[in-house]
């Protein structure tokens, strides 16, 4: 049976040959559409994903297609529990790749998940992690901050 | 009265960093300004000083039509008084956060306000008077709190 189903091939920048379900496959966007312009038949190429990355993004796209009759909250728990294995390298590599592929869920969990990575740190430590250059004198900053009006009940 | 994060023309902002700074080093400017658009409103201001891409972005309607585009949370404003005795806040409910907005640039003395009501469009909110005859406005330099707020 298992073997009646479609296979696309798909082919990462250092050379890895991977054969994915045409089901699981069509979570990207980008495939999908080539399926249906009837240029999958052959292997595709993917400039700029490792054979690593892609490996992982697969290895989403078919959680999310095995998880299909799961509950809502099964499926953000294991996209939670996906997401925070990622270091924040890995997470960058990831963001570029879904965003190519266009997997719009993964797009968005990896973008959720760098938000709030950024959320609950401060300016300096945004800094610091992100490798961002401070380009405001310090009279500048110190006008800025004092601009922040918001108020929180509790921190989150 | 909810306001929603409005949608905005096309801003050209974002090409200006584009071709001048980078928001994230090592990722492209559109996927980046993406990651700034999931992060709360509320938190905006706080995150304004890390540099001024930054700062420019988080102020920029750019980001509004992206959080808009991808139905990112609402914001209440709320009025607890008439809004020319007292000024209106947001409020993130999400994140529980408390803003107060500037004064209503109008003179009170010429507009009695009781009886208003408010709308939000774009990234305006238009408080449209009430009745300056209106019983409740007297005395007419502090008519009490309108009952017709619709909160």
């Amino acid at each position: 049976m298992a073997s009646t189903l479609k296979k696309i091939i798909l082919k990462s920048c250092d050379g890895k040959i991977l054969e994915v379900e045409e089901a699981v496959a069509v979570q990207s966007q980008m495939i999908k559409n080539m399926i249906e312009d009837d240029c999958a038949n052959e292997e595709i190429p993917l400039p700029d994903i490792t054979g690593e990355i892609l490996s992982m993004i697969i290895e989403y796209c078919k959680m999310h297609v095995d998880g299909e009759n799961n509950s809502n909250n099964e499926l953000i728990a294991r996209d939670a529990d996906f997401i925070t294995r990622v270091d924040l390298n890995t997470l960058y590599y990831l963001i570029v790749a879904a965003n190519f592929l266009n997997v719009k869920s993964l797009l968005d969990l990896t973008c959720q998940r760098v938000a709030d990575i950024i959320k609950g740190k401060s300016p300096e430590e945004i800094r610091l992690t992100f490798n961002i250059k401070n380009d405001f004198t310090p009279e500048e900053e110190e006008e800025i901050r004092k601009k922040n009006a918001w108020a929180f009940d509790y921190k989150d | 009265m909810e306001m929603s994060i409005p949608p905005s023309s096309p801003s050209t902002l974002l090409h200006q960093i584009h071709e001048a700074q980078t928001l994230i080093p090592g990722l492209p400017n559109d996927v980046a300004a993406l990651i700034l658009s999931f992060l709360p409103y509320s938190h905006h201001c706080r995150l304004k000083p890390t540099c001024k891409p930054w700062y420019i972005f988080l102020s920029s309607t750019t980001l509004l039509s992206l959080r808009r585009h991808n139905r990112r949370s609402h914001l209440l404003c709320i009025f607890p008084e008439d809004p020319h005795i007292s000024s209106p806040f947001l409020f993130d409910p999400e994140h529980l956060a408390w803003c107060p907005l500037p004064p209503m640039p109008c003179n009170p003395h010429e507009y009695g306000l009781c009886n208003f009501t408010s709308i939000s469009l774009g990234p305006h909110i238009y408080v449209l008077g009430g009745s300056l005859f209106d019983t409740r406005s007297f005395p007419l330099d502090r008519p009490s709190p309108s009952s017709s707020v619709p909160l």
